[in-house]
């Protein structure tokens, strides 16, 4: 559940799984979850533009966070903030702002094909209550654009990743 | 003799037969022709002022199709194949309490929610929990599979 904030699309499930399509959307001016999910979802989230407008100054805020659950996310366009560097509080001992993907304990996700910008980080990896939650993550032509840093890695590392042929600026 | 027993023989296939066609259920291509023909549409504002109640008059495999300026929450619940799609729609916040969720979909599978625009901005509302924590959400779904395709949703900024 969040905590603080307004999230506009909350998917929340059980141990069942459970499909769901999220396409062609367009979701902006908001500062803390775009699309988020706990439980065991399967999100198929496709051709959505995503565009966060401003850094939320009270707690870790991201574009599309799959807690726990199945994603495939492919073709959208995410854009963080105008000054993805500006950032208010630490989470911990990692500086975030807006997360592009938030990939935490998510099992199975596949990354294709998306357009991450003015993002801090664009994609966080993170094993946040069991190692190893992270099962197949893979990122495949993905272009990076402007994003203060581009990945973090929280229990886990970059070995765990399968990458293919993304664009880095 | 011979043509006795043919046609006793001929007799008992032929029962079996219209017997076997009784006792068969309905071939499942026929029952889901069956539902789409059955399904209930709805148009709001025509059939009812709100969307909540045409929801609240829904039944499993019901098609909303909502037009004009709505200022209401939305709670759909335990309501199978529900379509609630939009003829330019836009749903707005009536007031923003502790817990504001504009469409709450719990225990539905098959649903869609379509083409709308959600517009949260808070601005003008009369009411405004004080809290300093109150959340808000667009669409929360509750243990239901679906689709959310071709929406709008802006100004959730908190």
């Amino acid at each position: 559940m969040p905590d603080a904030g307004f999230c506009v699309l909350e998917l929340q499930n059980d141990e069942v799984k459970r499909e769901i399509s999220i396409c062609n959307n367009k979701i902006k001016n908001f500062n803390f979850y775009g699309i988020a999910s706990w439980g065991n979802s399967f999100l198929i989230i496709d051709k959505n533009e995503i565009i966060c407008s401003e850094i939320n100054k009270y707690t870790k805020s991201s574009c599309i966070n799959p807690m726990g659950g199945n994603a495939i996310i492919t073709n959208n366009t995410i854009y963080g903030c105008p000054n993805p560097a500006d950032v208010h509080e630490p989470f911990g001992d990692i500086w975030w702002s807006m997360i592009g993907l938030d990939i935490n304990d998510t099992k199975n996700v596949l990354i294709l094909k998306n357009i991450i910008k003015n993002c801090n980080p664009a994609i966080g990896f993170a094993n946040w209550f069991q190692e190893d939650e992270l099962n197949s993550i893979k990122v495949i032509n993905n272009e990076f654009i402007n994003n203060t840093l581009n990945f973090t890695f929280y229990n886990c590392t970059e070995a765990d990743i399968i990458w293919g042929r993304n664009t880095l600026n | 003799m011979k043509k006795i027993l043919l046609f006793s023989i001929l007799l008992v296939l032929f029962t079996s037969c219209v017997k076997d066609e009784f006792n068969e259920p309905i071939l499942a291509a026929d029952s889901k022709d069956l539902v789409k023909s059955s399904s209930i549409v709805i148009n709001v504002p025509e059939d009812y002022t709100t969307i909540q109640e045409a929801v609240n008059n829904a039944q499993d495999g019901t098609v909303i199709y909502a037009s004009g300026t709505f200022y209401e929450y939305i709670r759909i619940e335990n309501l199978d194949g529900i379509r609630l799609i939009c003829k330019e729609a836009v749903l707005k916040l009536p007031d923003l309490g502790y817990y504001s969720r504009m469409v709450k979909i719990i225990n539905c599978d098959n649903f869609e929610v379509s083409g709308f625009t959600f517009d949260c901005d808070y601005g003008q509302l009369s009411y405004i929990d004080p809290s300093l924590n109150n959340i808000l959400s667009g669409i929360v779904t509750l243990n239901s599979s679906g689709k959310i395709c071709n929406n709008h949703f802006k100004n959730f900024l908190r």
